[in-house]
C-alpha cells in the first residue's frame, strides 16, 4: 500500500501539482502568466485605484476562500454589511465592498478597486485575493494606500460541509508615512502635539461555527430603493442574477435563512423558498451587547406595551424573534426594530439602537469604533471598543493592546464630551494605556501613546521618561523615530529639552 | 544485591538448536566462557571493559535483573525476521542487566540480548523507536554471524556487525541518519583494544545500509533527498508528503489535504506580514513551503527522528499530518516541529500534535489545521530564520548583519505578550548580539 502511495506521489504530474501547491501561492494566476507581484511593482500605473477619496472608508475585501466554497464571498458581503449598520449615521464616511467581478456571473456590477486598465483582463477578486493569498497584511498595506482607504479588511474563510471557520483581519494603513497611520490632536493645558498613531496589522481570532449557525435567523426583507420596490423583491431559484424569478416577496415580510451561496441568502416563507440578494434584507442582529446599559424590557415590540424589565445588564443575548416598529415601517436600518432576548430567565421586547447591535463578527465593532473615532465621537468609539471587548474573548496581545490603545485615546479625547467627570475619563484613559503595555510590554507604540498622553496631562516627568521607554526598546521602529520627531519640537515649546531629543 | 551464579555457560554452536531458550532468573550472575581464542562469548554494543571488569580471563559475569517488557522484546523479534534463515538460530530472549548499553551473549547453546534498561530507555525517550532499532539490529547481528565462534580480530566483528545491522536497518525502512543515532550517541569516539573508532564504525554501519537499498526496489532514492533538494529546502518549511497525505484512503481526501497545506500556508503568511519583519528582511519574507521526502525512517510518532532529520537538513521546520479512517469516524492528525539551531547553548525546537476526530461525511483538515495552530508554530518559524541569520552575521562577522538582526529580533520582540516563549530564545540572540558587538 505504502509503496503504491510512493508511486503515486512521485508520478510526475502528482508532484507537479505538490509543487504547484506549496510553492507558488499565485499557482492559479501563473497559468494566466499573472503574479500577484505584479501589482507589487507598479508604483506609476497601481493595479488599484484611488476610491471616493474625499471620503473616510473602509474597504472590505472578500477573505480568502481556501476551499473555494463562496463562502469568502458572503463573508465579505456579511462584514460589509455590518459595518455600514454600524456607521451609516456617520456623514462623509463610505463602507467600500470590493467583491469578485466575475463570481459566477453572479455580480454585474464592477469592482470598484480595479484600474480600468487592468477590468475586463482579469476578474478583480482574482487580483486583490491574490495579493491577499501571498503578501497578506504587506497587500492590504499596499491597497489601502493606492485606494486611499483608511481601513483594510480582510480575512480567511474555509467552508467544508456544515463548517465554516472565519479569521477577519484589519490593516490601518501607512498612510501619512512609514508606519504612521494618522494622528490626533492632543491638547493639555500646557502641552499640545499632533500625536501620530501607528498602522497597525491585526489578526482578529478565528472562529469556527456551522453555516446554519451563521445564517439561521430571522431577516425582515427590504427595499432599500428609490422605486420603494412596488412589485417586491425578486426570489431566484438559483444563486445567480440570472437566474429564474419563482417568486416576490414584500419588503417588510420576515424570512427564515439557513444557508448562503456568495451574495445569495437560501430563504423560506411560507410554503415558498429561494435566493434573495443579502442587500436586500434588513441585517437584524444574531445578538445584542449590552455594557453596563439600562435595559428597559417590554411585554410586546411597541412603546406603548408593559416594561416587564428594567435594570442595568452586561452582556451578550441572542435574539429570539424580530419585529418592525409600527412608526418606523420605513426604516429599513437596524434601528429601531425589537429585538427579542432572554435576560436572567426574563423574556421580552428591546427595541434595537447601534448600542446594542451584536453583529456575528465582533471585529466588525471595532471596525466601526474607529469610523466614531475619526468622526470625533470619542466616547461612543470608547464604548465601541469595550463592546467588542466584551463580545470578542480574543486572547491575542496585539488585538488587545491595539484596543486598549484605542480606548485610551478616546477617553482622554472625550474627556470634556462626557457626562461624567473630565478626571474620571484621564483616570480611564491612563487605565487603558497601562493596560496596553501589560498585553504587549515591548511594543514601543504603547510606551509612546502613553508618554503623549501623560505630558499632555502636565505630567512631564512620566511623560518623558514613557517616551524615552519607547525608544529604548527598539531604536530602529520608525513609528518611534516618526514619533520622536513630533514630540520634541511640542515639549520644547514648554521649556524643556530631554535627553532623547538632544541625542 | 541478590546474585545467583546460574553455572557456566556452555559453548554450543549457535546455529546447533532451535529448541527453547532457557530462561534466566531474575537477579541472577550469567558466567560467560571466553572461547579458545580467548575472543569473549559476549559482543557489547560498546565498553566492553565494563563487561569484564570484575573477570578473570575465561569468563565473564552478567547480572540479569529481569525479562524485557514485551514490547522490547517485540521489537527485537521484529528484527530479527529482517535476517535471512534467522529460523536457524531460534528466538532470541532479551533481558535487563546493568552492563553498559547492550550485550548478545550465548548460554547453554543459545543466543541472549540483554540491555541497560536506564540507557536504553534514555535513548527512546529522546530519539524514539528508531533509535534503538540500531542497537539490537548490531547484536542481532553478532548472533547471526555466529561471532563467539569466529576466529577474526574483534574489531572485525564489530565492523561486521554493524554492516549487517545497517543492512538490516535499511531492510526496516530506517532512515540513515536515525541509524546513526545510538552509535552517535554510545560509540566510542577513537579507536579501542575492542572497538574501531566510531567514524570507522559508522562507515560500515551506512555501507550496509546503502548496499541494501541498491538490492531494495522498495528503497526510494528520492526518501533521500539529492543536495540540490536539500539546497532548497534549507531555511524553509518542509511539508512531507508522504504524511501529509493520506495513506489508506487513496485520493478520497487528497484535495482537503492539500487544502489543509494551501490554509497552513496562507495562515504563516497572514502572521508573518502582521509582523512587519518581512519588510526588514528577505529572508523572513521568502519563508514558505518547501515539499521534501523525508524517508520513511522519519516518524512522526518520534520527534526526535524528526528533529534529527530537520537538523541535518537546516530546514526550519518540518510538518507532517495524515488523515484516516476508523470505524466510522475520520481521524486526522498534524503534526509539527520547529527547529532553532545554531551556537546559542544548544538546540531548541518546539512541537505540536493535532488530532481531531471529525464526524464521518465531513473531514475538514483545513479547518483543523486553522483553528488548531497556535501562533507558536509560525513564530518558531521566524525564530528559527533569525535564529540562522544570527549565525550567519556572527561567522561574517559583520556589524550591519548583526544590527539587522538585532532589529528583527526587536521588532519581533514587539508583538509577543509578556509570558510569551518566544520572549526567552529573543532575549538571549539579543544579549549574544551584544557580546559578538563586545568582542
Amino acid at each position: 500500500m505504502l509503496n503504491n502511495l510512493l508511486k503515486w506521489l512521485t508520478n510526475s504530474a502528482f508532484s507537479a501539482m505538490i509543487i504547484f501547491a506549496f510553492c507558488t501561492p499565485t499557482a492559479s494566476l501563473a497559468q494566466s502568466s499573472f503574479s500577484a507581484d505584479f501589482c507589487f511593482d507598479r508604483p506609476s500605473s497601481p493595479c488599484i485605484v484611488p476610491v471616493r477619496p474625499d471620503r473616510f472608508k473602509s474597504i472590505i475585501l472578500e477573505f480568502i476562500d481556501i476551499e473555494q466554497s463562496t463562502i469568502g464571498h458572503t463573508l465579505g458581503r456579511l462584514v460589509w454589511r455590518e459595518v455600514r449598520e454600524l456607521t451609516t449615521d456617520i456623514r462623509g464616511t463610505v463602507v467600500v465592498l470590493a467583491h469578485n467581478q466575475s463570481n459566477f456571473g453572479t455580480v454585474s456590477t464592477r469592482n470598484p478597486l480595479l484600474s480600468p486598465e487592468l477590468d475586463g483582463t482579469y476578474p478583480a477578486e482574482f487580483i486583490t485575493s491574490e495579493m491577499l493569498r501571498s503578501k497578506g497584511h504587506i497587500a492590504a498595506n499596499l491597497i489601502g494606500q493606492q485606494s486611499t482607504a483608511e481601513i483594510v479588511i480582510w480575512g480567511n474563510a474555509l467552508s467544508v460541509g456544515e463548517a465554516v471557520l472565519m479569521q477577519p483581519n484589519m490593516t490601518l494603513p501607512s498612510i501619512s508615512s512609514n508606519k504612521v497611520w494618522t494622528s490626533v490632536r492632543l491638547s493639555g493645558e500646557e502641552f499640545e502635539m499632533e500625536v501620530p498613531l501607528p498602522s497597525e496589522r491585526l489578526n482578529f481570532p478565528e472562529s469556527t461555527i456551522s453555516r446554519t449557525e451563521l445564517f439561521e435567523r430571522k431577516f425582515m426583507v427590504r427595499c432599500n430603493r428609490a422605486s420603494n420596490c412596488p412589485d417586491g423583491i425578486e426570489l431566484k431559484a438559483a444563486p445567480s442574477i440570472t437566474s429564474k424569478v419563482i417568486s416576490r416577496i414584500d419588503r417588510g415580510v420576515q424570512v427564515s435563512v439557513s444557508d448562503a451561496v456568495n451574495q445569495w441568502l437560501f430563504v423560506e416563507t411560507g410554503d415558498i423558498s429561494g435566493y434573495l440578494n443579502i442587500y436586500h434584507v434588513e441585517l437584524t442582529p444574531a445578538n445584542l451587547v449590552f455594557l453596563e446599559a439600562l435595559v428597559t424590557g417590554r411585554s410586546a415590540p411597541n412603546l406603548n406595551s408593559d416594561v416587564v424589565f428594567s435594570q442595568t445588564v452586561s452582556g451578550i443575548y441572542p435574539v429570539s424573534q424580530i419585529a418592525k416598529d409600527a412608526d418606523n415601517l420605513e426604516n429599513e436600518h437596524i434601528i429601531k426594530n425589537w429585538y427579542e432576548i432572554n435576560v436572567l430567565d426574563n423574556k421580552f421586547w428591546v427595541q434595537g439602537t447601534r448600542d446594542n447591535y451584536g453583529p456575528a463578527m465582533p471585529a466588525s465593532l471595532f471596525v466601526a469604533a474607529l469610523y466614531r473615532f475619526q468622526d470625533g465621537q470619542y466616547l461612543q468609539a470608547a464604548n465601541l471598543i469595550q463592546r467588542y471587548l466584551l463580545a470578542e474573548a480574543s486572547t491575542d496581545p496585539k488585538v488587545l493592546a491595539s484596543a486598549h490603545r484605542f480606548a485610551a485615546l478616546s477617553n482622554y479625547l472625550g474627556r470634556k464630551q462626557g457626562t461624567a467627570l473630565e478626571d474620571d475619563y484621564v483616570e480611564k484613559s491612563l487605565e487603558h494605556a497601562n493596560r496596553s503595555l501589560e498585553h504587549l510590554p515591548f511594543d514601543p507604540a504603547g510606551y509612546a501613546i502613553l508618554g503623549a498622553i501623560l505630558t499632555s496631562e502636565g505630567n512631564f516627568d512620566d511623560g518623558i521618561q514613557s517616551v524615552r521607554d519607547a525608544l529604548d526598546l527598539n531604536e530602529f521602529d520608525p513609528y518611534i523615530i516618526e514619533f520622536i520627531e513630533v514630540y520634541c519640537p511640542a515639549i520644547s515649546k514648554v521649556g524643556l529639552t530631554p535627553e532623547l531629543c538632544t541625542a | 544485591m541478590i546474585t545467583k551464579n546460574l553455572g557456566i555457560a556452555l559453548l554450543i554452536s549457535a546455529f546447533a538448536s532451535t529448541s527453547a531458550n532457557a530462561e534466566l532468573e531474575a537477579f541472577s550472575t550469567v558466567l560467560v566462557d571466553r572461547s579458545d581464542s580467548m575472543q569473549t562469548l559476549a559482543c557489547g554494543f560498546s565498553h566492553d571493559s565494563l563487561i569484564t571488569a570484575n573477570l578473570g580471563l575465561d569468563q565473564l559475569e552478567l547480572l540479569i535483573l529481569a525479562k524485557a517488557p514485551s514490547n522490547v522484546q517485540k521489537m527485537v523479534d521484529d528484527i530479527a525476521e529482517r535476517f535471512q534463515s534467522f529460523e536457524r538460530i531460534g528466538k532470541v530472549e532479551v533481558y535487563l542487566t546493568t552492563a553498559d548499553v547492550a550485550v548478545a551473549f550465548e548460554f547453554e547453546g543459545n543466543p541472549y540480548i540483554a540491555y541497560n534498561a536506564d540507557k536504553i530507555d534514555r535513548l527512546q525517550s529522546e530519539f524514539g523507536d528508531v533509535a534503538i532499532n540500531a542497537i539490537f539490529a548490531h547484536e542481532l547481528a553478532h548472533v547471526y554471524l555466529g561471532h563467539w565462534h569466529a576466529t577474526s580480530p574483534r574489531s572485525v566483528k564489530e565492523l561486521q556487525a554493524d554492516f549487517l545491522a545497517g543492512s538490516v536497518l535499511q531492510g526496516l525502512n530506517v532512515s540513515k541518519p536515525h541509524s546513526r543515532i545510538a552509535y552517535d550517541e554510545f560509540a566510542d569516539e577513537n579507536e579501542t583494544d575492542a572497538y574501531p573508532s566510531r567514524d570507522t564504525r559508522l562507515g560500515s554501519l551506512i555501507a550496509g545500509w546503502e548496499k541494501s537499498c541498491q538490492f531494495d526496489p522498495t528503497c526510494n532514492p528520492n526518501a533521500e533527498a539529492k543536495q540540490s533538494q536539500l539546497d532548497a529546502a534549507r531555511g524553509n518549511i518542509i511539508v512531507d508528503p508522504i504524511d501529509v497525505f493520506p495513506t489508506n484512503q487513496s485520493a478520497r481526501y487528497s484535495s482537503h489535504m492539500e487544502n489543509m497545506v494551501d490554509a497552513i500556508g496562507i495562515r504563516v503568511g497572514t502572521y508573518l506580514s502582521s509582523t512587519g519583519l518581512q519588510e526588514l528582511d528577505s529572508s523572513i519574507a521568502n519563508i514558505g513551503f518547501f515539499p521534501l521526502q523525508l524517508g520513511s525512517g522519519v516518524f512522526r510518532s518520534s520527534p526526535s527522528t524528526v528533529f534529527a532529520r530537520g537538523k541535518e537538513i537546516d530546514a526550519i521546520g518540518i510538518v507532517m499530518g495524515d488523515a484516516q479512517v476508523d470505524s466510522g469516524a475520520n481521524q486526522i492528525s498534524l503534526s509539527s516541529t520547529f527547529f532553532v539551531q545554531g551556537d546559542h547553548g544548544g538546540l531548541l525546537s518546539h512541537r505540536q500534535d493535532i488530532t481531531e476526530i471529525v464526524p464521518s461525511q465531513s473531514v475538514a483538515p483545513s479547518i483543523v489545521a486553522q483553528e488548531y495552530l497556535g501562533e507558536e508554530w509560525f513564530k518558531m518559524a521566524v525564530l528559527s530564520q533569525i535564529s540562522r541569520n544570527l549565525r550567519v552575521a556572527r561567522d561574517s562577522a559583520n556589524p550591519s548583519e548583526l544590527q539587522n538582526a538585532k532589529a528583527l529580533l526587536l521588532t519581533f520582540r514587539s508583538g509577543l505578550g509578556s509570558n510569551d516563549p518566544a520572549l526567552i530564545p529573543i532575549e538571549r540572540f539579543l544579549a549574544e548580539i551584544e557580546s559578538y558587538n563586545a568582542e
